[in-house]
């Protein structure tokens, strides 16, 4: 995917700003011509436009709203602008008659918000469903099954740290891949000279896979991606992926360009990945439902939680807030945005890579 | 039938010749042996290990003694190799009998034992008629005979040997992917200096592709099938370098899933491999690695090679032929 690094001091206002262009309907007319994508209505301009103006709107009060309520603001910001960005993508007014999920308590004795459930139902016109149309390669998310929280929040990559320091026995389902740069000089004389990118796990990151070379190998596509691997040695610290040559790249990167591996949750037996995007929503949609539908669990949550786990929660919220308007925005400008500090411009200009 | 594909046939019906199970599990003895080390590492295929058992009080390390019939049983395949390389080259010694020596693979070392005729013989009922006709078709020939016709020079015996392997050094000391610098100023060399070196790298060519013939039947003592680098294991492909001397290329690849003795054999330098992808066509080429860069007790640590790119004849420099 092409990469754009653009310089900002405030991503969060640039990236709006971005948006915002689609809150326009000439903006939209153009953006559907220039991609061929569907004859433009005024009624399709006028329902992305405002689609794409709420969410912004509902993202902002987010941000200046209490725990109590933020979360629900938040999921009604990503359900609108999902929905504006999925009509402007394919030119249609999808039908939504339902959220497409459905929430459910959790069972046994833990309490704790992660055991909260969330069944997708409604495939026919469920937004999930829609949703995992567009932003998941299509993922028939109702057939397979339940997802806990817990499961989400251990799918979000810039949570894995807070993750496992928060639930003792959590099992994260995201695996940080650092890239390195090779130098090749084949012929030694200085002008035959290539680079490389070669990738490396951290054995810090898999260490509570009982076995980490076979957790990274359950990666959807692998084996097409990369060599095989084996058990590291003693000595090292970090498992090594050689690339296969010609084959496509698999995992996908954080707004920060970070790279990750995503490991499959098996649902019904089967391995299923999902789209950053979704794993983003579905969280929000649960977060959302409690505080609005569980006021019983939630205000005690956010008023007393001697867990730790609130700190999770606002930290997945705060990724969220900043995750979702530019994961939607990479769709859109079929990109991936990378926002940066200008001060960070040289450092970031070492790594870049195209894809 | 080319001579590549000669060859081919011939390790097919070595593979399952009853006396290389016997040639295997000797091999495979005495291979992880200070011995077999000090063996493989004079990289002269079972010769090594008959001059690594005469020279054993010039090691620095003490090698492990090795039994009679092993070594009747490699001296015995390996007075058959060197049988067959002697018909391959009769054409030049027939013309040339001073290049005799030039045009043995095996000439870097004397050895001054004898094998016994009773031993097993790998070759027994193995038709090799047909690759001796091909090593007799070889450019080679043609370019050695005429150089040395036009030439009419007198040339001592140690000379030619010198002579082929200087250049042969000389070739190896810049390695696969370049070549000598004064290879650009050969056509402005005075016209019997050309006819001289053009003699020389005729004798030196057929010499390699002998040696990568004894090489290939080598490998098949030890396993079935040639090391493949592919898609499979092949983390980067260079361009192929073409040079005055022949092709090479350079390949970074992983180990992982290597037989263990593939691993050893790459490890030991000269190992012939095929290469898939070289030459940027779906085929797969023969390369002969000379150089391997491995980083040690790390897991799926690429290893950078550079090889040489074997022609229909096995040989290594089919460029300076042409030149």
């Amino acid at each position: 995917m092409q990469i754009t690094k653009i310089p900002t001091e405030d991503p969060i206002q640039d990236q709006w700003q971005l948006l915002d262009q689609f809150a326009y309907p000439a903006n939209i007319r153009k953006y559907l011509q220039q991609h061929q994508i569907h004859e433009s209505t005024t009624d399709l301009c006028e329902f992305i436009a405002g689609c794409i103006s709420q969410a912004g709107a509902y993202f902002q009060a987010s941000i200046a709203a209490p725990l109590f309520i933020s979360p629900l603001l938040l999921y009604y910001g990503a359900t609108n602008l999902m929905i504006g960005a999925g009509s402007l993508l394919t030119g249609i007014i999808k039908p939504i008659g339902h959220h497409g999920i459905t929430l459910l308590p959790p069972e046994g004795a833990d309490p704790r918000i992660r055991g909260f459930q969330l069944r997708p139902c409604h495939p026919k016109n469920g937004a999930l469903t829609w949703f995992c149309e567009i932003f998941s390669n299509g993922c028939p998310i109702t057939s397979h099954g339940m997802w806990s929280l817990e499961e989400i929040l251990a799918s979000v990559p810039d949570l894995k740290n807070d993750f496992e320091r928060c639930y003792d026995d959590g099992m994260p389902f995201i695996i940080p891949v650092e890239l390195q740069e090779m130098e090749i000089d084949y012929k030694g004389d200085g002008e035959s000279r290539s680079l490389r990118i070669f990738e490396t796990v951290a054995l810090s990151d898999v260490s509570r896979f009982e076995n980490p070379v076979a957790h990274i190998k359950s990666v959807s596509d692998f084996a097409s991606a990369y060599m095989n691997i084996g058990p590291p040695q003693k000595s090292e610290k970090f498992i090594r992926l050689n690339r296969r040559m010609r084959a496509e790249e698999i995992g996908f990167y954080n707004i920060y360009g970070k790279k990750f591996l995503e490991l499959p949750h098996l649902k019904n037996q089967t391995p299923v990945t999902l789209n950053q995007l979704i794993i983003l929503f579905l969280g929000l949609f649960a977060l959302g439902h409690i505080s609005r539908y569980s006021p019983h669990a939630w205000y005690p949550f956010v008023r007393a939680d001697s867990t730790g786990e609130r700190l999770i929660v606002q930290k997945f919220l705060s990724i969220a807030n900043r995750y979702i308007p530019n994961l939607v925005l990479n769709f859109i400008l079929r990109s991936r945005i990378e926002f940066f500090h200008p001060g960070s411009e040289s450092r970031l200009q070492g790594r870049e890579i195209k894809l | 039938m080319s001579i590549i594909e000669s060859t081919y046939k011939l390790c097919r019906d070595v593979i399952r010749h009853p006396v290389r199970a016997e040639l295997n599990k000797s091999l495979l003895n005495v291979n992880f042996s200070a011995y077999g080390q000090a063996a493989r590492q004079l990289r002269v295929q079972l010769y090594g290990y008959l001059i690594a058992d005469q020279e054993r009080d010039n090691f620095t390390i003490k090698l492990e003694s090795v039994d009679n019939e092993t070594l009747g049983l490699l001296s015995g395949v390996h007075a058959e190799i060197v049988r067959i390389n002697t018909r391959c080259c009769a054409p030049i010694i027939k013309e040339i009998p001073k290049a005799k020596i030039s045009v043995d693979p095996y000439n870097k070392f004397e050895y001054r034992g004898s094998h016994k005729e009773t031993a097993p013989k790998l070759f027994q009922g193995i038709d090799v008629d047909r690759l001796v006709e091909e090593f007799h078709k070889h450019p080679a020939i043609g370019v050695a005979l005429k150089s040395y016709r036009e030439a009419g020079e007198h040339i001592e015996g140690n000379h030619f040997l010198s002579d082929v392997l200087n250049y042969e050094t000389e070739l190896l000391s810049v390695g696969p992917l370049n070549q000598p610098s004064w290879f650009d100023e050969f056509q402005k060399a005075p016209a019997e200096r050309r006819v001289h070196n053009l003699l020389m790298f005729g004798l030196l060519c057929f010499r390699d592709s002998l040696r990568n013939f004894n090489q290939l039947i080598f490998q098949a003592l030890y396993l079935e099938r040639l090391t493949i680098l592919n898609d499979g294991n092949m983390v980067d492909l260079s361009p192929t370098y073409s040079n005055r001397s022949g092709r090479g290329v350079g390949v970074v690849f992983q180990t992982t899933d290597l037989d263990f003795l593939e691993e050893i054999l790459l490890m030991d330098i000269n190992e012939i491999v095929l290469v898939d992808g070289a030459y940027g066509t779906k085929d797969k080429t023969l390369g002969r690695v000379e150089s391997m860069k491995k980083p040690l007790m790390k897991a799926q640590e690429p290893c950078i090679v550079k090889m040489r790119l074997l022609d229909e004849n096995l040989n290594a420099y089919p460029s300076l032929l042409k030149l």
